[in-house]
């Protein structure tokens, strides 16, 4: 019945053709289409202290020169953090350091344990700290986080989300309480609050567990491309 | 002929995972629709086929979109940040040069292959999987 409609043995050959023939491409994108969202997300935490002011500059590894002309990014959970570039964002003598994909120990791990309780974390907003002795399974103590954001390419369900304030919960769980008050929203916050973003948009299942976060005043964000960390871009304003 | 999984598995790792879930997704769906139908109505096998490749080729395309949309805003963030653009591992993403614009590149070629076909304009127009399966399903139906 369907190649009455559509002539699938011509399509599956074109197709073939095309993967085929894109073998490299397609497996370049697939190595860094997650990092690629998961840069926009670095940028973006950046870009908010940017907006309110901070001064804002990036630190580079030593081996790519004084002045590099971008900053480099880790490809995947492995490295040593002193191998890759940050921010450094600073206003009224009180200094943030952005990183993406640090290690940082869970609020209850204790150094004693047999096997460190650690999670590595997209976008990780800690106190300074001078990480150029770390391996790469070396972690930072939780009590230097700040705050941290998670990036997923990818369009949310519940259970996404879901999975998010279990994160939080390991790492920051003071946030799951009834914190965004009246006068909490009425002050201004010195820095962002841990979040979720991703690239597409909140399901209707996402969006009920969204609604039950803001219902329960937890102190935590969840962002898509219609609705952006940062003020000065958001992914609808790339063309 | 290539089946539908073959295609698929010709993908590359990180790709494929996403897609894993697809085929069984659309085949829950036409298993539903085809409940309302007598047997001898029922779709065939290489419609069933058929229909998990269009909505394959969304999903596929959607995704090389996107990665293209965050590429273009990672650079322009860092470019307001005054930096040029950013490195992951050995690939550059600066203005808008070949890796930024790759996830591009890929889908007009993956759609390229639909063109002249009903399906194109069924890919081009969906606005969700859910959709493009009805959609789809009701064109294989009625031929």
């Amino acid at each position: 019945m369907a190649n009455a409609w559509v002539d699938q043995k011509v399509l599956k050959e074109r197709l073939a053709v095309f993967f085929g023939q894109s073998k490299k491409e397609v497996a370049l994108f697939g190595q860094t289409v997650n990092q690629t969202f998961e840069a926009f997300v670095f940028a973006a935490t950046v870009a908010w202290y940017n907006d309110r002011k901070w001064t804002v500059r990036f630190i580079h590894p030593p081996k790519l020169g004084a002045v590099p002309a971008t900053p480099k990014l880790k490809f995947s959970t492995r490295g040593r953090p002193g191998n890759y570039s940050y921010a450094v964002c600073e206003k009224n003598n009180v200094e943030r350091h952005v990183r993406h994909q640090l290690r940082v120990a869970t609020r209850t791990h204790r150094a004693a344990q047999k096997k460190p309780a650690n999670i590595c974390l997209d976008v990780a907003v800690i106190e300074p700290l001078n990480l150029f002795g770390f391996s790469t399974d070396d972690y930072v103590s939780n009590s230097h986080l700040v705050s941290f954001g998670e990036a997923k390419h990818m369009s949310a369900f519940a259970e996404l989300v879901a999975n998010f304030i279990g994160l939080v919960h390991e790492l920051q769980p003071e946030r799951l309480k009834r914190i965004r008050t009246k006068a909490f929203l009425s002050k201004v916050r010195p820095d962002p609050a841990p979040f979720l973003y991703v690239s597409g948009v909140l399901y209707r299942t996402a969006m009920g567990i969204v609604e039950t976060i803001e219902r329960r005043k937890y102190d935590i964000d969840v962002f898509n491309k219609t609705n952006a960390l940062s003020g000065s871009m958001n992914l609808q304003g790339a063309t | 002929m290539a089946s539908y999984t073959d295609i698929v598995n010709s993908l590359p790792r990180p790709i494929r995972l996403r897609f894993d879930s697809i085929g069984s997704f659309v085949q829950t769906i036409i298993a539903e629709q085809e409940d309302r139908l007598s047997p001898p109505e029922r779709l065939s096998r290489e419609d069933h086929e058929l229909i998990k490749l269009a909505v394959f080729a969304y999903a596929l395309n959607q995704l090389f979109r996107e990665g293209s949309a965050a590429a273009r805003a990672a650079v322009d963030e860092f470019q307001h940040l005054g930096v040029s653009g950013f490195q992951i591992g050995a690939t550059s993403f600066e203005g808008r040069n070949d890796n930024v614009r790759l996830g591009d590149t890929l889908a007009d070629k993956l759609m390229k292959c639909f063109e002249g076909t009903p399906l194109y304009e069924e890919i081009t127009n969906a606005r969700g999987l859910s959709e493009l399966t009805l959609t789809v399903i009701r064109k294989v139906h009625s031929g």
